[in-house]
């Protein structure tokens, strides 16, 4: 028996290390996947950060919102990493209430990212606007809107 | 037939019957003189009536065409999706989409490479029977292989286009992905299992290495796969955003994880439930001995000679490691035999143990039989304790299949059965060719070499060759054999260990 304790050894450490390792340190199982809001200004300093024009901009929205948030507080949440990039919006909140979300940051690394994310930001950013709590996720864009959602969510929370 | 005309008919007849009342119970007369274990005394120690040689296993219907169909069109599916979700265009775009692309279809292949290892390793009964556990897990070996450099490949490329893409580097994209990607840790930790599982079965270090220490640690190669499979679904691309990818790559899991699960729970099963014991345990040449086991759990086994298993003796300090043990005699009802080298504490413990002890044993496992000449005549090669299975084939061959026997032993004392190897022999028109001797003279005066092998076997290259022995005698006998015009298809060998 002496012989099987000394041979189980290496395996059951590793076996066991793997699994306490796992436990305490993946986001997926210590649940800490959520990023937090910043407030105020953004610290990220990516690649990702939007050139200002970088997508057509659904411009009704952008009117319709410029009048009611016009004396709203402007919240950054915080930096949603992403299979393709960090994603982070930004919200006006005017009365406890959000009122405008345009992302400011969004994966634009690759030639794939840019052509998708110039579709989904708009729609997002649309979305988000009219329900900030509940918005579907745009097709072909499910990280991206996954990331935009988290990054909203961290600003909801701070509230 | 009644098992009473059987009873009868092979003379351990009850005093109650007279052979007139025999012949009127008895729809069959009885007249089977090509058992060995009427012809050759020393099968005839106290023998139990109605011993009855087990059956030979079942013909194999597997065909190799039709795996590799199924093969491919698991590697087609997925790298269909794959390319249906741009992983192509997206490796052919240059930059950190290529890095990507790269890391993707590596992450694939590591993934289906594992799957595959896995399936083979786990021995299901229409793959053993048909190629036999020396040859899949000599496959799981290359699977494995591949598995670990696909997914080293897999994890430097992502986590590099990752880093990139997050504005910095291979090491922060790292930090960043075990930080804030859900499944990461375990993915990470997975891989550094499976190279850790890798790197112990490198031949050098594994050698140094006691085998249960080895066999414990792959072990946990199930646990890497599982940890692996968590961010697959998460970040694959290909797999979280597509219902049909999803429910294919699950499915191709929960498949692998069945195959695991029916056939090694069902080896285990059926192992556990018969019912057999130690009989006796004798010494047959320096160094070597036999085990002899019996019991009503071998009734319905099937068995050719050649085949082997995996022993267990189920005492207090044996009982977690399994020894694959060579049949080394026909396998009647009354008991199978299994010959030894005394190597190591262990196998010498085993030929120490007490008749009475319970044994499992799981198989039997092989292709080394004489089913696989066909009934041509054959020439079976032997070193050292490799005798075995040889001796087992040996009794399975026909008097038509006139049996060239070469024995490779470093001196006569070290011959294992040699009276009943002489027996067969003469028995079915063979010969038996006894080469006893230091390895330098052997190596000076090669017996294999195609001269040799021609001049004193002529029609050699209408034969099938068996060797079990040393990788050194059987790379030996398979260059010969070939030099001397054996096809390589009639070449059969049964190789010790993995």
């Amino acid at each position: 028996m002496a012989g099987l304790a000394r041979r189980l050894a290496p395996a059951a450490a590793l076996g066991g290390l793997a699994v306490v390792i796992v436990g305490v340190a993946d986001p997926a199982l210590a649940g800490h996947s959520t990023p937090t809001a910043t407030g105020g200004t953004s610290a990220t300093t990516s690649t990702g950060t939007a050139p200002a024009a970088s997508g057509p901009v659904d411009t009704s929205t952008q009117a319709q919102t410029a009048t009611t948030c016009a004396d709203g507080q402007q919240i950054t949440g915080g930096t949603a990493s992403t299979r393709w990039g960090p994603v982070q919006v930004s919200a006006t909140v005017a009365g406890g209430q959000v009122c405008e979300v345009h992302a400011v940051v969004w994966p634009s690394g690759d030639g794939q990212s840019q052509m998708i994310n110039a579709y989904a930001i708009p729609q997002l950013d649309a979305m988000a606007t009219q329900s900030p709590t509940q918005f579907d996720y745009v097709s072909g864009a499910t990280y991206t809107s996954q990331g935009y959602h988290d990054s909203l969510q961290s600003i909801l929370d701070s509230m | 037939m009644s098992w009473r005309c059987v009873r009868v008919a092979l003379g351990g007849a009850s005093p109650a019957l007279s052979a007139r009342e025999v012949r009127h119970s008895c729809d069959v007369t009885i007249t089977d003189t090509s058992r060995s274990d009427l012809q050759e005394p020393w099968r005839q120690e106290p023998m139990r009536p109605a011993v009855r040689r087990l059956a030979r296993p079942r013909h194999a219907r597997t065909r190799t065409g039709d795996l590799l169909a199924v093969a491919g069109f698991i590697v087609a599916v997925t790298l269909g999706i794959w390319v249906q979700h741009g992983g192509l265009s997206g490796l052919l775009a240059g930059g950190i989409s290529t890095l990507s692309g790269l890391g993707q279809l590596f992450g694939l292949i590591a993934a289906l490479a594992a799957l595959g290892g896995l399936v083979l390793t786990s021995r299901p009964r229409f793959l053993e029977r048909r190629y036999g556990q020396d040859s899949l897990l000599a496959a799981h070996r290359w699977f494995g292989i591949t598995t670990v450099l696909a997914l080293f490949v897999h994890a430097v490329a992502d986590t590099w286009a990752w880093g990139a893409a997050t504005g910095g580097t291979i090491v922060t994209g790292l930090f960043d992905l075990l930080a804030n990607q859900a499944w990461m840790v375990a993915a990470t930790v997975g891989t550094v299992l499976m190279f850790v599982i890798g790197l112990s079965s490198w031949r050098r270090l594994r050698q140094r290495i006691p085998y249960e220490t080895w066999y414990f640690v792959h072990l946990t190669g199930y646990l890497a796969v599982l940890l692996g499979f968590g961010h697959q679904l998460t970040l694959g691309a290909d797999f979280a955003t597509d219902t049909f990818a999803f429910w294919w790559w699950s499915g191709l899991f929960v498949a692998a994880a069945v195959f695991v699960v029916y056939s090694r729970v069902g080896d285990l099963l059926r192992s556990l439930t018969r019912r057999i014991y130690v009989t006796a345990v004798s010494r047959e040449a320096n160094g070597i001995g036999s085990l002899h086991v019996s019991g009503p759990g071998l009734r319905r086994m099937r068995v050719a000679g050649g085949q082997f298993f995996n022993v267990r003796l189920m005492t207090r300090d044996l009982w977690w490691q399994a020894h694959p043990f060579s049949v080394s005699a026909a396998p009647t009802t009354s008991g199978i035999r299994f010959t030894i080298k005394e190597l190591g504490e262990d196998s010498t413990s085993i030929l120490h143990a007490r008749p009475g002890t319970r044994v499992i044993l799981e198989g039997p496992y092989g292709v080394f039989t004489a089913e696989k000449a066909a009934g041509a005549p054959v020439v079976l090669v032997a070193g050292g304790v490799g005798i075995s299975p040889i001796r087992a084939l040996l009794e399975d061959c026909t008097p038509q299949q006139r049996p060239v026997v070469i024995v490779r032993v470093r001196d006569e004392d070290d011959l294992a059965h040699r009276l009943e190897l002489e027996r067969m022999v003469e028995a079915r028109n063979g010969v038996l060719h006894v080469l006893a001797g230091r390895r330098e003279w052997f190596t000076r005066n090669d017996p294999f070499s195609p001269d040799v092998l021609r001049a004193a076997i002529p029609d050699i290259a209408s034969r099938h060759v068996f060797v079990c022995g040393p990788a050194s005698l059987e790379s030996a006998v398979m260059t010969g054999m070939r030099k001397a015009g054996v096809p390589t298809s009639n070449i059969h060998h049964e190789r010790f260990g993995v």
